[in-house]
């Protein structure tokens, strides 16, 4: 579903990601880890197709398709999300109307009639309870005075309402107390299908604990420098990230 | 000798048969008119915007004969209300409708049965427009809630000026009242249908007394060349509540100097502002908020939005006398600028002498926020739509108080058509 190949990515002249290597198969759930500043959210943001960035060399292959050209909207009606580290606080955008406005554009893009007010009340009433939000979210501005977790599940919640086919969740994990992070967690897992596919970036191992992960990757410096299973979040979580260092890429 | 001052001796023969006591609160406003001239960048407190168009034009004063056709269903802009036409400049008798209850005279009857309501200040008036708005007042009214009426339905006022095809001014004076104990909405309205220079030079005294509740909407949707200058003054009593929503679309030149007075104890003023501008439109607010009793509450939030060359000014003062303790004041002016080569002016002020006050302002102008932008595309809403949504969400908030809700839907449908006429890829 996902295939990088290749990739370096620079911002202001400054190499950030040297050269990334990666192959997330449909109903794959990959984890990437590293440590504060290795190029993680550097490598969600490329994915998700902000501009700042500059891809100056490999490629981004979509279900075959190379991305480069594609602005951030057509990634997400293609079924490409991206779970926001910072979740961005809008003002005077209530939520309901962002979420709405959002599935509409990719039920047009899927040719399907887009819902009414009352449809996609009933929609996302049910999808707040998945995620554990109060429905009173649903009227503030989006983000807006939520709380770390708020903003989080607000991410998670417009994922499930979205459906996307690939999910990047870029450290949805941090901030969240253990019960947020069940929920989250949980959420994913049952959203999981044999055609959806996850790459869930994390600082610590914890999130990972409740999914059942297929791959995991350790970016270090711009490059992933070790993958493998389940096991290597355990050896990161004891031995730390010093344990890798001066690894070949 | 000015053009204002030739206007001004045609027209003091035709209203020839005024009584003294206007006659001559006229010919003494005009001398201070003449004293103070037109304001200068010199002049602080008016530096941003250009007057100097004004004077050259030689606007005339409107007459009966200036009356324009008004097409079929143009005057129900705002749905269920209860309508006051000005046409021109000239009151509509005909044309108004409102509840017997509500006391309306012109400016010639208030004269007569209270001739202090209009004399405020005329020799020591600093604001020159206003002493300008003395000497030519036409079109004057003055309305009337009596006490403990809670009108359900808002009064539409609509100073419409079309049809015409030289110069004219016209300078309405509008007194509102409410009475003790009274609720009412008033949405204030000017509409242009001309693209000849006019000049509209407003000035608008609204008094609340005791316990009354005001919503008040100031609409101004001019011709694009129009000069509209206005000055609004809200005298609020104890436990009185006025709101006031200034959305500005229109004319070329518009500059509207806000006062409040909160006079008694538990005095409550929210005022709030709109501008959108494009082309080389500048639209100015001067605002000033004077808390001279205790206990008393105000809010500002004005927001202006600015795209092509045009440009803006706000200027807030917050004044908290001595005795005032117990103040809650916020200030709040945000600017959105569409366009590089859009300017924008703010200038917060304090002023405060009391020490058991809470007082905050604070002032930020900036493009669209990228970030947003991206966090909305990310969502699959296209770029175009995305800004589309942020623009209309910031605008929102500036319109958010008013509650009624055929104006609410009247001024977001003016927010989106302005904004769809916009070019927002910058």
């Amino acid at each position: 579903m996902l295939k990088i190949k290749n990739l370096h990515v620079s911002i202001e002249d400054k190499e950030i990601l040297k050269g990334i290597n990666l192959n997330v198969n449909a109903g794959e759930l990959h984890a990437i880890m590293g440590r504060n500043g290795s190029g993680k959210s550097t490598l969600s943001q490329v994915i998700a197709g902000r501009d700042s960035y500059e891809v100056t060399n490999g490629e981004i292959l979509y279900n075959g398709e190379d991305i480069a050209e594609w602005p951030p909207e057509r990634r997400a009606l293609e079924g490409m999300f991206m779970s926001f580290q910072y979740p961005v606080v809008i003002p005077g955008v209530n939520t309901t109307y962002f979420i709405k406005a959002a599935l509409n554009s990719k039920l047009k893009h899927l040719g399907k009639s887009e819902l009414d007010a009352m449809d996609f009340l009933s929609l996302i009433r049910e999808k707040l309870k998945q995620v554990g939000m109060d429905e009173k979210y649903l009227s503030r501005a989006v983000n807006d005075g939520f709380s770390g977790g708020e903003k989080k599940r607000n991410e998670i919640l417009q994922m499930l309402t979205l459906e996307p086919s690939l999910s990047i969740l870029d450290e949805t994990d941090s901030g969240l107390d253990i019960d947020a992070l069940k929920i989250v967690a949980e959420g994913v897992n049952n959203f999981r299908s044999a055609d959806r596919s996850f790459v869930v970036i994390t600082h610590y191992q914890r999130i990972l604990e409740y999914m059942d992960i297929d791959k995991i990757h350790v970016l270090m410096d711009g490059k992933i420098i070790r993958s493998g299973g389940k096991n290597l979040a355990q050896e990161l979580e004891e031995k730390g990230y010093s344990w890798l260092e001066g690894e070949p890429a | 000798m000015t053009g204002f001052q030739s206007e001004f001796n045609t027209m003091m023969k035709r209203w020839d048969h005024e009584p003294e006591a206007l006659t001559s609160l006229r010919s003494s406003s005009m001398e201070r008119f003449n004293e103070l001239g037109l304001p200068t960048k010199s002049w602080e407190e008016w530096q941003y915007a250009d007057f100097s168009k004004i004077e050259p034009a030689g606007y005339r004063m409107t007459t009966a004969k200036d009356l324009p056709s008004i097409p079929e269903g143009t005057l129900e802009k705002i749905g269920d209300a209860h309508r006051i036409v000005i046409l021109n400049g000239h009151y509509q008798a005909t044309m108004t409708d409102l509840p017997k209850e509500i006391k309306i005279q012109t400016l010639m009857d208030v004269f007569q049965s209270e001739p202090s309501a209009l004399q405020n200040g005329s020799v020591s008036e600093a604001n020159p427009f206003r002493a300008l708005n003395t000497a030519f007042m036409n079109s004057g009214l003055s309305v009337e809630i009596p006490e403990g009426i809670i009108l359900t339905k808002p009064i539409h006022l609509l100073f419409h000026t079309a049809d015409i095809d030289e110069a004219v001014m016209n300078h309405p004076r509008l007194l509102i009242q409410l009475g003790a104990n009274t609720e009412a909405v008033f949405i204030e309205h000017y509409t242009g249908g001309t693209s000849t220079p006019y000049f509209q030079n407003c000035v608008t005294d609204v008094s609340l007394s005791d316990n009354s509740k005001m919503d008040h909407i100031r609409i101004q949707e001019e011709g694009v060349s129009a000069s509209h200058i206005a000055s609004t003054h809200y005298s609020i009593g104890a436990n009185g509540s006025a709101t006031g929503t200034h959305f500005v679309s229109g004319s070329a030149l518009y500059r509207q100097n806000i006062s409040v007075s909160l006079n008694g104890q538990g005095a409550e003023a929210n005022v709030n502002g709109l501008c959108l501008s494009d082309q080389n439109q500048h639209l100015d607010h001067f605002v000033t908020i004077d808390h001279k009793k205790p206990h008393c509450k105000s809010g500002q939030l004005f927001k202006n939005i600015l795209s092509d060359t045009s440009s803006g000014a706000f200027n807030g003062r917050i004044m908290v006398r001595p005795d005032s303790q117990k103040t809650d004041a916020q200030q709040t002016n945000k600017n959105l600028l569409l366009s590089d080569s859009a300017l924008m002016n703010s200038n917060p002020q304090l002023e405060i002498y009391a020490d058991d006050v809470k007082c905050a302002h604070g002032s930020t102008s900036g493009q669209l926020d990228r970030e947003a932008v991206f966090y909305l595309q990310s969502r699959g809403i296209k770029e175009e739509k995305a800004k589309l949504i942020l623009i209309n969400g910031f605008a929102g908030e500036a319109i958010q108080n008013v509650k009624n809700e055929a104006a609410h839907t009247y001024l977001d449908n003016r927010l989106n058509e302005w904004l769809e006429n916009r070019d927002t890829n910058t």
